[in-house]
């Protein structure tokens, strides 16, 4: 947590490094993030590009140095949430068997994954930052703009739905 | 106690305190269907976890030749402040000025227009950028493993009689 402060600070006094070194960090669970809730690699890389990029413009604001993450998540929410809004009705599901580990059965990824993108958007997103990202409850709320209670319900919500997607 | 109902992911994600798992403990000891859902959200659960992260298909580059921007003053000054400040500035851009306030229409669409193409290629160049960093980092390990097995051939030379001298 300090060394990210201590990034923070630096890249407001203009040393380029240190957002860099911010970016090397959070790079791979944001790119992660956005395509559980995209499901299309290649849109979830220009995506995160674009999150990098606002993040950086937008750097200054960050009144409380120590809520980077959630802040961060904020702006990738607002990303994909702008995306999502573009697609309503469409699906993306992309079945790319290269992709992940092979300890994992192919058939059980693409079956989570199909699962996943059933769920509205708002269990998906609480799903996704609970169970791969381990956020706190609280980090969703502030990230989803919603009471914690209601972040625990859509995780509820969200699982009862998978349960019976995947049987 | 009543059913665990939403609080069973709670339960399953250790986010209760010592006092609301041990009645939720003693709950599911007498309740079975609770016992069952938790059991079955236990199995949901690892099969969620078992999906393995992505590696990104390039890295993220960003531009840091320009500052980051710090906020203006009024931004970090109470409601108060800001509002009148909003308020002065509201009424000296209301002011009339000698200059037009618009431009003319083809000197806008071609702003317009230039604005697109720098949005357009700027992101072309963010793109190619993260491929030329990816392929340097790739190109990077390709050097070290080279050099790694130059060297563990010569260690193995060194020790084969005859050959080291």
């Amino acid at each position: 947590m300090r060394t990210e402060r201590n990034l923070i600070e630096r890249a407001l006094n203009g040393d380029s490094e240190g957002f860099s070194l911010l970016v090397r960090q959070w790079e791979k669970p944001i790119y992660n993030f956005i395509y559980r809730m995209i499901g299309n690699r290649d849109e979830a890389m220009d995506l995160c590009q674009d999150v990098f990029l606002k993040a950086f413009r937008e750097l200054g604001t960050l009144k409380d140095r120590d809520r980077f993450t959630a802040w961060l998540y904020r702006i990738a929410h607002n990303t994909c949430y702008s995306r999502l809004r573009k697609d309503i009705g469409k699906t993306w599901v992309e079945l790319d068997p290269d992709s992940g580990s092979r300890s994992v059965s192919i058939e059980n990824r693409i079956a989570v994954e199909r699962a996943l993108q059933q769920l509205p958007d708002d269990q998906r997103e609480v799903v996704v930052l609970k169970v791969y990202q381990d956020l706190k409850f609280e980090e969703i709320a502030v990230i989803q703009d919603a009471p914690v209670s209601t972040v625990k319900s859509r995780l509820y919500m969200g699982f009862e739905k998978l349960r019976g997607i995947l049987g | 106690m009543s059913h665990l109902g939403e609080r069973i992911t709670d339960y399953l994600l250790d986010e209760m305190t010592e006092l609301e798992k041990a009645e939720a403990d003693v709950h599911l000891q007498q309740c079975l269907e609770c016992a069952r859902q938790v059991e079955s959200f236990k199995g949901l659960y690892f099969r969620l976890q078992a999906l393995p992260s992505v590696e990104p298909p390039r890295r993220v580059v960003v531009e840091t030749t320009k500052k980051v921007s710090r906020p203006p003053l009024w931004w970090w000054l109470s409601p108060a402040v800001s509002a009148v400040a909003a308020s002065i500035l509201t009424v000296m851009f209301l002011t009339p000025s000698a200059r037009p306030a618009t431009m003319p229409a083809p000197q806008q669409w071609l702003t317009a227009e230039l604005d697109k193409r720098d949005s357009e290629n700027g992101k072309e160049i963010q793109r190619l950028r993260g491929e030329l960093a990816l392929l340097e980092s790739r190109q990077l390990a390709a050097k070290r493993e080279t050099f790694d097995t130059a060297r563990s051939l010569q260690l193995l030379a060194q020790r084969i009689p005859g050959k080291g001298e």
